[in-house]
């Protein structure tokens, strides 16, 4: 029955993808996040949606371009990109051998920067950012809401997992890619016209809410706290939000389980959890990796190789005060359960510091868009929202990221350029701007902001 | 409920991407997304809000 709507739908999504460069794109970015496969059990199952999408793509922006193209300016996030870009390629070129994971993550990282560099290309207007924004909860908010609703159907027993296939098949990756969902959604809520889209949206947020809690993962629900504190401090109407937080809050606390507050109170007593422990010597381990290859790393997920985690296993890295019991130590390798000391391990210490910078950047440069629609006035307060609500989503990651292996998730770089995105479309507002005072009045010629140019305009 | 679920998806994505073909195809029509219509001003209280963008 899937299959064949799968099959229907697909009948009308391919020759509309053939229409426009940009339709063709918003079907690459779906699929990939969707893992269509993951529901489907017959004859669509095999099909490779992503890559059909994505040479569709290619091959429209090649023969014909695409409507309202833009360019690739360089900026430090583009700067940035292709830096991490060509030391991924070092490092999955000289990491250890025989590592059976070292090319699938490195194709995994390339294709996902390569969809994040046709982003400043083909997202030049606001609708387009919108459907970017709508095509992301369309692809990851399904699993969340699925997850979601079994979690409330079956009365807090259904124990949400990962989503096989993809990268965040571990039910703490998948609780961390939906808590970075949830700032989305409600922007998404708070600023679609449509009544009914609103609601649909405010119900996609909460349930995945919902769905962090049924994940039952410690580091996703510290995120998710710390997003819902960000969203009330950092949202326009505060009173609104902080009502929507507290019935989340308050719906967390009816329906979780006893057994979701008693693994959640383990946050206390981290030091005596196998499960911490075995984290905390997976991160020594990986450090250890960075220290003997300090430019390249060892590779994509070296630490998993049986060889090299057995060489560093014990090895105490950059955390020689910190004491791990050998029975905490495993003998079977081990991911590194943190997106700092993955990309520690993977690309030693060239590669953290350009993750790190990226994550700073995007920060910085959610800052200065939060500048630009200041200046712009009300006519950019959706970016300024918009903008607002990417940096908790990433700032979300950061805090969540620090226990799973999330490091090289599409999302996460697709939010960086969104932000670099707003960025370019709010300059050049401001230009245009600027360029049309200036043309009104003679008498100013060489102010080069809004802000300038309104005083000016005050005294003369 | 999940073949549901999944199938409104893919009814939503395809009525989204309609949605961008129809900006993309004619000219001078209103640069919005139809169902999926974003509005200008989040807040309740003030003056634009509710209205759909017309000058995007």
């Amino acid at each position: 029955m899937r299959d064949m709507m799968m099959f229907f739908g697909m009948l009308a999504l391919v020759p509309m993808s053939l229409m426009s460069t940009f339709g063709a794109y918003l079907l690459w970015g779906w699929t990939g996040v969707l893992t269509p496969a993951n529901y489907l059990y017959g004859f669509m199952q095999g099909v490779r949606y992503n890559l059909m999408f994505a040479l569709i793509t290619m091959v429209l922006m090649l023969l014909r371009g695409a409507a309202d193209k833009g360019k690739i300016e360089s900026s430090p996030t583009v700067v940035l990109l292709a830096a991490f870009a060509i030391h991924s390629s070092l490092c999955a070129a000289f990491g250890y051998a025989n590592n059976p994971f070292n090319l699938d993550y490195y194709s995994n990282l390339l294709k996902i920067l390569v969809f994040v560099l046709f982003m400043p290309v083909l997202l030049t207007k606001r609708y387009r950012v919108h459907a970017v924004l709508i095509m992301i909860l369309l692809g990851l908010g399904l699993h969340g809401v699925l997850e979601g609703l079994k979690y409330l159907a079956s009365g807090g027993g259904h124990k949400v997992e990962g989503i096989p296939m993809s990268m965040i098949g571990d039910n703490n990756h998948f609780a961390t890619a939906l808590v970075m969902s949830v700032p989305i959604a409600y922007y998404l809520f708070t600023y679609s016209a449509n009544k009914l889209v609103r609601f649909g949206f405010l119900c996609t947020a909460l349930l995945l809410v919902v769905a962090v809690v049924g994940s039952y993962s410690r580091g996703a629900f510290v995120s998710l706290s710390v997003v819902g504190a960000w969203l009330v401090f950092k949202s326009r109407n505060k009173l609104m939000t902080a009502l929507i937080v507290i019935v989340a809050a308050g719906g967390i606390m009816f329906l979780a389980a006893d057994t979701w507050f008693d693994r959640i109170s383990t946050i206390q007593t981290a030091n005596n959890d196998s499960s911490f422990m075995g984290r905390v010597s997976a991160w020594r381990a990986s450090s250890a990796i960075a220290l003997q290859n300090p430019v390249f790393g060892g590779g994509f997920h070296s630490l998993q190789v049986g060889y090299v985690w057995a060489q560093f296993r014990f090895e105490t890295g950059l955390f020689p005060f910190i004491d791990v019991p050998a029975e905490f130590v495993r003998d079977l390798p081990r991911a590194a359960h943190s997106i700092y000391f993955e990309v520690l391990g993977d690309q030693g210490f060239v590669g953290f510091a350009i993750f790190l910078a990226l994550l700073v950047n995007a920060q910085l440069t959610s800052r200065k868009v939060r500048r630009l629609a200041k200046e712009i006035g009300s006519k950019a307060d959706w970016a300024r929202d918009l903008s607002n609500m990417l940096s908790v989503s990433l700032l979300a990651y950061m805090v969540g990221g620090a226990s799973v292996s999330l490091a090289y998730y599409e999302i996460v770089y697709v939010l960086m350029m969104l932000i670099e995105v707003l960025r370019i479309m709010l300059s050049k507002q401001l230009k245009e701007i600027d360029n049309t005072r200036k043309g009104q009045d003679p008498l100013i010629t060489k102010s080069t902001s809004t802000t300038k140019l309104k005083t000016r305009g005050g005294f003369a | 409920m999940e073949a549901l679920l999944f199938t409104l998806d893919v009814f939503f994505m395809a009525l989204l991407v309609w949605s961008v073909l129809r900006i993309e195809r004619k000219k001078g029509v209103e640069e919005n997304l139809g169902f999926f219509a974003f509005r200008e001003a989040a807040d309740a209280g003030k003056s634009q809000a509710g209205r759909v963008n017309k000058d995007a």
